[in-house]
């Protein structure tokens, strides 16, 4: 009996951590590059145990749907948008580690380096992208992520995959840590200058998921409260012996 | 649970930042020279989590989960794409086709940067923006000037009364960035140069990737109304479906709190 309260208890904290998930995932609704996060829960083993209560082993997987979003053109040079798959490299100074990302809006610092908009730096094949600071003419980023002002190539951008992209790690900036995996390079990327990848959350995925994980959580609450009734009932009428 | 209303409510304040962009791009919609800016959003920290105890129970590994605190804006990024040009036919206004800004010297002394050239005449003669500061370098016109021209690399010449001749008063030079976008704006169509835009370069209007300049022409705002109309509509309805998940949370809180009668 107290198994049957504590599977409903468990079901109960799974479905407000499910509601946190679809949260995190509205309010990215509108970020740029972002990748919506997915949950399938997985049961491990069903049994009947001594007391004849169904017992299961859940588990939560979660992984960052890679699914495309849609490219919004901004016509800003230095955005660019990845087709198909890939990711960009991002350098974070300050640990050294690499982070890849779908959100190609960079920007320059004063010395003309590449960089993301919380100033990690953006690698090219031949480490950081450095423009000229003088007499430059207009960035042009070719499809395959060659990087050229006024004609003259000044680097070119790397774009990795993984085998496993399963197993990225989400950090904040719609970026991700690869753990100890090796990226792989794109061989032949399809880039897109002045156009952004948006979010790919679905609204309406989310608002129904959201409604189904209130509604799941609602009549849980109900069968805890059945059961609790119950073992009142059952402590109340043994007590009477 | 709370941390679902919480990220729910970041989703909310980011859009209400970017709400407010918009409606700056669109007050400014008439502006001469201004250029639209978009807002940056980021998704915030992840914890990692355990997902559930039933696992641990039984000795399984329990999978581990990463949990997100929402949304924020970080930045907004100017546009500095070419806005279309409007003739006026007032011989002081200037427009600029191509990259480039024209400087104006601050009272204090400092140089900003501005795509506006709706130039005057001040009272001692100097060549000055709507706001009253002078283009840097001077440029000072004569008392009995009866024409003025402007070519397109910035040369300004002058036809003086009972003249036959147009002679040079000055030379307008155009400053340009490798990151525009960088700039800061300080209002009145003015930019400053940060660390972000890089050190400015300077030169003749035509020449080394410079625009040139259209006497008798404005460069309008380049804000997209109804691009921005779109973005109003989506920030809003996104701010709506965050709000849903506020009052989601609260409700599936009060279920909980409804356990014990």
């Amino acid at each position: 009996m107290l198994l049957r309260l504590r599977n409903s208890v468990d079901a109960m904290t799974r479905m407000m951590r499910q509601q946190e998930r679809i949260a995190n995932n509205l309010a990215n609704a509108n970020t740029v590059g972002y990748k919506q996060d997915r949950t399938f829960t997985e049961i491990l083993n069903e049994e009947i145990n001594v007391e004849g209560a169904p017992q299961s082993i859940k588990r939560m997987e979660q992984w960052a749907d890679l699914s495309a979003g849609d490219l919004e053109q901004t016509g800003n040079p230095l955005d660019v948008a990845i087709e198909g798959e890939g990711f960009f490299v991002l350098t974070d100074e300050t640990t050294g580690t690499p982070r890849y990302t779908r959100a190609g809006r960079f920007v320059l610092d004063a010395e003309g380096t590449l960089r993301d908009a919380q100033g990690h730096l953006v690698e090219g094949e031949a480490g950081p992208i450095q423009l000229p600071t003088a007499d430059g003419g207009p960035v042009v980023i070719d499809r395959d992520g060659t990087v050229r002002v006024d004609g003259k190539e000044v680097g070119r951008l790397r774009i990795v995959t993984f085998d496993n992209p399963a197993a990225l790690r989400r950090l904040d900036g719609a970026a991700f840590d690869a753990g100890g995996m090796e990226p792989v390079d794109v061989e032949h990327p399809n880039l897109h200058q002045g156009y952004l990848e948006q979010s790919n959350v679905d609204p309406l995925r989310a608002l129904t998921e959201m409604i189904e994980q209130h509604r799941l959580f609602e009549s849980q609450q109900r069968s805890l409260r059945t059961d609790d009734e119950l073992l009142g009932r059952v402590t109340r009428e043994l007590g009477r012996f | 649970m709370l941390r679902a209303i919480r990220t729910a409510a970041t989703g909310m304040s980011a859009q209400q930042a970017g709400v407010d962009n918009i409606a700056n791009n669109l007050a400014n919609a008439n502006t001469v020279g201004y250029k639209q800016s978009k807002i940056v959003f980021h998704d915030l920290l992840y914890q990692t989590i355990q997902a559930g105890s039933e696992g641990e129970a039984q000795g399984v590994q329990p999978a581990t989960m990463q949990m997100g605190h929402g949304a924020t804006a970080i930045a907004t990024v100017r546009n500095f794409t070419q806005g279309s040009l409007i003739e006026t036919g007032n011989a002081l206004d200037v427009a600029i086709n191509g990259d480039g800004f024209l400087q104006v010297r601050r009272p204090d002394g400092t140089v900003a940067y501005t795509r506006d050239g709706t130039l005057t005449r001040n009272a001692e003669g100097m060549l000055v923006t709507q706001s009253g500061l002078p283009l840097e370098p001077d440029i000072a016109i004569p008392e009995n000037t009866v024409e003025i021209h402007i070519s397109q690399d910035g040369l300004v010449s002058v036809r003086l009364q009972n003249e036959p001749d147009m002679v040079e008063v000055g030379q307008l030079e155009l400053a340009r960035f490798v990151n525009p976008a960088g700039l800061n704006p300080i209002g009145g169509n003015l930019y400053e140069q940060t660390q972000a835009s890089g050190e400015p370069t300077i030169g003749t209007p035509g020449q080394d990737g410079l625009g040139t300049l259209m006497q008798g022409y404005l460069e309008a705002a380049n804000v997209d109304v109804v691009q921005e109309m779109v973005n109003l509509i989506t920030a809003q309805r996104t701010y709506e479906l965050n709000s849903k998940m506020v009052t989601t949370g609260e409700e599936m809180l009060q279920i909980a709190n409804n356990m014990k009668r």
